[in-house]
């Protein structure tokens, strides 16, 4: 028996063409990039500590530098001298006092002679006093984190409603949110915390503003695609029993998209604490400011603490932001 | 309250007719049921008087007032709907669907924080029990209920809103012989006693000849039958209906 209709074909010219004109992007770009000394870099450093590689001083390099990063520092040290009122009487808890001796080489003023002097200091030592100041200056990567999130949320929702095709006032205001959420979305958070740390000072301010106007754009975008794409059968079910904007949005769209939003803020947030590291390094507030002080002084045992302490944070949110995000899954 | 079609057609945008030239009236408070094999016009009918689809010619009238597109800004509360494709939520309660079919007549703030009225949760919760589903299942989402309860819940939400005239579209497609009747037997009682008008596409004869006061055929977009249900032959409209 004779099939009049033909089984519809997966491929076509268009795929063959577009095929060969990415491959052909994409080897001119490897040239410009120098992939083929990128691959056979990362090969030897990978190969290099199972004997097999050639010469890899990008390994040799990279261990060095993670082998000065332990021991990490835990305690902190204060000299006594540099206490006002101090006494060791009344010790503060879990303090204690130690005394080192150390020769240095001086000029002696009398001779212009270089002398060896016995020099001894007495210290107050915390001994969790890094740990202590490390967790504090995380907590304070966390808040800028969040209130960066909430930021972004505040700005977002608007930026949605405005942008998502099913409630747009018009193609105008949509063209309008959907362009501005592009733009804060291209703006990255170091770029504009330079320029905030400028306005505002240093500190969590220009922190806050940076990461939660460029999440506005990312969250903006996602939420209103997630208006468009979600299915607008029900909506125009709910509108047609007589549900206005406010309501049919609650009833039959917020549900749809409650489970996106809560995915990508939680995106945001695990995001923002590792961005909220970064734009500390410019003066931004948190942790990176720390982390950048200690790299430059070339201390990598408080740079292992502080690296430590991200790492716990990071999986710590991400363990929480996914029970949250089961239990929005099973309440929606 | 009643419905008033004159020279109705529907061209699709690929240029299937999906009406053709169909005029029909629909008196108050009738249970009407409409026939015909898939293809036939019967959604078609029902999207048009829903405001869901503008004709490409002819006009809807309700109670003598022109029916224009609900995607104009003119929603209907007093029309319910169930839909073949159902349009529920599937991520949100069997109970939030119900209540959406209220969701026109209770205060704006109360269907936006969801601090319904006692009322409108009361008849939710009987309406729901009513079409025999079970209790428990009320605070499910929809995604985890089956076809044919999801069915029903579609009916609640279309009863919800206590409208005078009830559009459905193969509204117990999904159920068994048992449940169908019962949830006619639901429809049938508001239709009775508030003066309901039904208009309601059904695949099933036997189900049309128990319930319908009338019962239409459609074939290709054109009434080909219109009149009291022992008036049409069984076979005839076993075939229509195929």
């Amino acid at each position: 028996m004779t099939v009049a209709v033909a089984f519809p074909r997966r491929f076509g010219w268009r795929h063959a063409v577009f095929s060969v004109l990415a491959l052909a992007l994409l080897a001119t770009s490897a040239v410009r990039m120098d992939i083929g000394r990128l691959v056979r870099q990362v090969t030897d450093v990978v190969l290099a500590p199972v004997g097999l590689g050639g010469d890899a001083p990008g390994s040799q390099a990279l261990g060095e530098m993670i082998a000065r990063l332990v021991p990490i520092q835990v305690s902190d040290r204060q000299a006594i001298s540099a206490i006002p009122g101090f006494d060791a009487a009344n010790l503060p808890l879990f303090t204690r006092i130690e005394t080192t001796r150390e020769t240095v080489r001086e000029i002696d003023p009398a001779t212009l002679e270089p002398v060896a002097i016995d020099r001894s200091t007495t210290w107050l030592v915390h001994p969790f006093g890094y740990v202590l100041q490390v967790a504090d200056e995380m907590l304070e990567t966390v808040e800028i984190a969040v209130w960066g999130t909430l930021l972004a949320i505040a700005l977002a929702m608007p930026l949605a409603l405005a942008g998502a095709r099913p409630l747009a006032a018009g193609k105008a205001v949509r063209g309008a949110a959907r362009g501005l959420s592009a733009l804060l979305r291209a703006v990255p958070e170091l770029l504009s915390a330079l320029f905030l740390v400028a306005a505002f000072g240093f500190g969590p301010a220009a922190g806050i503003l940076a990461l939660g106007l460029h999440a506005a754009g990312y969250l903006g975008r996602t939420i209103a695609d997630a208006i468009e794409d979600a299915d607008q059968r029900p909506i125009r079910a709910v509108q047609a029993m007589g549900a206005g904007a406010l309501v049919s949005f609650r009833l039959a769209i917020w549900p749809q998209v409650r489970a996106p939003f809560v995915s990508a803020a939680f995106y945001i947030l695990d995001r923002n604490v590792r961005a909220a590291t970064v734009v500390g390094l410019v003066g931004a507030g948190g942790i990176g400011q720390e982390l950048k002080g200690r790299m430059d002084m070339f201390e990598y045992g408080h740079v292992g603490t502080i690296l430590i302490a991200i790492f716990l944070v990071v999986v710590l949110l991400d363990r929480i932001a996914m029970r949250l995000r089961q239990t929005s899954h099973i309440h929606s | 309250m009643r419905i008033r079609m004159t020279s109705l057609s529907l061209v699709h945008v690929d240029g299937r007719a999906a009406l053709d030239d169909v005029s029909l009236r629909v008196p108050s408070g009738q249970f009407c049921v409409v026939l015909g094999p898939s293809g036939a016009g019967k959604s078609s009918l029902l999207g048009v008087i829903g405001g869901s689809l503008a004709p490409t010619a002819g006009a809807v009238w309700l109670d003598d007032a022109p029916a224009g597109l609900v995607a104009h800004g003119r929603a209907r509360p007093a029309i319910g709907q169930i839909h073949q494709s159902l349009a529920l939520v599937r991520q949100s309660s069997a109970a939030e669907n119900i209540m959406a079919g209220a969701a026109g007549r209770m205060a704006v703030w109360r269907a936006a924080t969801g601090l319904y009225p006692a009322w409108a949760k009361e008849r939710a919760v009987r309406l729901h029990l009513a079409l025999g589903l079970d209790g428990n299942d009320i605070s499910r989402s929809v995604s985890a209920l089956s076809g044919g309860q999801q069915q029903r819940v579609a009916i609640a939400r279309a009863l919800m809103g206590e409208p005078d005239v009830l559009l459905a579209d193969e509204p117990v497609s999904s159920l068994d012989s048992v449940t169908s009747r019962q949830v006619l037997d639901v429809i049938r009682e508001r239709q009775r006693t508030c003066g309901m008008t039904v208009v309601c596409a059904l695949h099933q004869p036997e189900l049309a000849r128990e319930y319908a006061d009338r019962v239409v055929v459609m074939e290709a977009g054109r009434i080909v039958f219109d009149g009291a249900p022992g008036d049409y032959p069984v076979r005839a409209v076993r075939q229509a209906a195929a």
